[in-house]
């Protein structure tokens, strides 16, 4: 079986293995975070979280040097809006900051854009039941933990920008 | 080879017997918050939808507000479609049978921007060009006159809210000639807490004088209203809804009257209709432009501020009558004492803005 490649395809064959690359061509402007969809699925492009990438099960968001991405599979489980979000989780110490640990900084899927005192989470794209797809953020992020406490009471908000 | 290997924007996965090649990647900027504006025959209105926006990674709600019709295109999956096709309009059918649904005033439904409902336009208390202020450089051009000089040969001048009439008998007019225009101003509006600061003048048996009570307690009202979720609604000018009404301490002590409305207002973008010289009433010949101000999702965040910074109530004493040869110092006294917890309070209350703010 010969394996033929279309328009902006092309088929590279390696003795045993064949290599097949594609590419769009290139956009204007070239963002952080963008968000690939696949149907079931999504990637999530480079983004950096005070200078630091993101992971999906271990993987780095903008994939290995093979360029081989991580890819985020949707659960059937959507809000009571039909909505679901690639979230940003960050997972801070008992100082406030981005702990130290290797998967601090992820990438999920959600379906509540809540995280707790120590968890930041904040919202990259939503997709909808629907199969439509907005990406909600396009830059790098500065990320902050403010503890403060209203009446005896702790407050803690998780800011990014 | 079972793994999904992803180059170039090309996943190529692998399930069971089946070899499955998908092309991907990223699909383009798509600016949050654009509007395709199209007419509604039936229900003689300019109707607005919106490509999605976020506050939050949250859609804000469509609002009617009074007098408004809020529209809605049922069968989701249009909105985005429907402003890539370029402004035409797309009808979708859904299972029930019909298309669309029209929520009159009273029956007002407010729905999130990702169901893609339309927000009615009602131009008749729009504001009305040429005015004082002078229209954007691509307004004129399309035939608005850039500004008039007041009306009818009257000079008016405002100076610090102050009306002052300066018309002078030998004026000649100068309206301009032109084309008409209206504009109506799309607002995101967040809900937020208040604080309700009161003043109360006490007079308890037993002691001599009267105390003054300062006193803080939070405001949920408006959020109990209409929930803690942004919404968009159309105003006539959105720099007068847009102006600060909370009074400090300081004026409210003075007798000001607060008028803080705790919701933190962003102006998303003005929708002009410009229609012929003469023009009167906004139909579907008009020509409809609108005029960005917020091209981004939007992040918020606003400050709860404690209210036990001053421990319990502030207790003023105020007017004690002393008497003998005592009076002086003691005077002094309690005035450096009220002197100094008026200021805490001043300083506290400044502080404590509830105000939260939006970015990009």
């Amino acid at each position: 079986m010969t394996t033929r490649g279309g328009p902006g395809i092309r088929v590279s064959r390696y003795g045993e293995q064949e290599v097949i690359s594609g590419a769009r061509p290139p956009h204007r402007w070239d963002p952080a975070w963008q968000i690939g969809w696949l149907g079931d699925a999504v990637t999530v492009g480079f983004g950096l979280v005070e200078g630091i990438e993101p992971t999906i099960d271990g993987d780095k968001i903008s994939g290995d040097a093979q360029g081989a991405q991580p890819v985020l599979k949707l659960p059937d489980t959507w809000d009571d809006e039909g909505r679901l979000w690639v979230a940003l989780k960050v997972k801070t110490g008992e100082d406030g900051k981005i702990a130290e640990e290797r998967d601090a900084v992820t990438v999920e899927i959600v379906s509540k854009l809540r995280g707790d005192d120590r968890t930041g989470v904040h919202a990259l794209a939503v997709v909808t039941k629907t199969g439509l797809v907005h990406q909600v953020e396009y830059f790098h992020l500065r990320y902050v933990r403010r503890d403060s406490s209203v009446d005896g009471r702790k407050v803690v908000q998780h800011l990014f920008w | 080879m079972r793994r999904q290997f992803l180059s170039s924007h090309l996943l190529l996965s692998q399930g069971g017997d089946e070899w499955r090649l998908r092309l991907t990647g990223w699909r383009g900027f798509r600016h949050p918050w654009a509007a395709v504006v199209t007419w509604e025959p039936e229900l003689k209105t300019w109707c607005m939808g919106f490509r999605p926006g976020f506050v939050n990674g949250i859609d804000p709600l469509v609002k009617g507000a009074a007098g408004y019709d809020s529209v809605v295109l049922s069968g989701s999956a249009v909105a985005s479609d429907r402003a890539a096709v370029g402004g035409g309009r797309r009808e979708v059918g859904v299972s029930e049978g019909k298309d669309r649904e029209i929520f009159k005033d009273g029956e007002r439904k407010d729905l999130p921007l990702l169901s893609s409902p339309l927000l009615a336009l009602n131009f008749a208390d729009a504001q009305r060009w040429p005015q004082r202020r002078r229209v954007p450089a691509a307004i004129e051009n399309m035939g608005v006159p850039a500004r008039v000089d007041g009306t009818g040969g009257v000079a008016v001048s405002e100076m610090g809210g102050v009306t002052v009439d300066l018309s002078v008998a030998d004026r000649e007019e100068k309206q301009a000639k032109g084309r008409v225009a209206r504009t109506l101003d799309i607002l995101l509006a967040q809900p937020r807490v208040g604080i309700r600061e009161t003043v109360d003048l006490l007079d308890p048996t037993g002691v001599t004088g009267r105390i003054v009570q300062y006193n803080r307690v939070y405001d949920l009202s408006v959020m109990e209203q209409v929930g803690a979720r942004a919404f968009l609604y159309a105003v006539p000018d959105a720099e007068e809804a847009m102006k600060r009404r909370r009074l400090s301490f300081g004026e409210k002590f003075a007798g000001g009257v607060d008028g803080d409305d705790m919701l933190d207002k962003q102006h998303i973008c003005r929708v002009w209709a410009i229609g012929p010289e003469e023009g009167d009433v906004v139909d579907g010949t008009w020509q409809i432009e609108v005029e960005y101000r917020t091209f981004w999702n939007l992040k918020y965040a606003s400050r709860l501020p404690p209210l036990n910074v001053i421990p319990e109530a502030v207790n003023f004493p105020l007017g004690l009558g002393i008497g003998g040869g005592f009076g002086g110092l003691v005077i002094n006294q309690i005035l450096a004492l009220n002197d100094d917890l008026y200021q805490r309070v001043l300083r506290a209350s400044a502080e404590s803005a509830p105000e939260g703010r939006f970015w990009g």
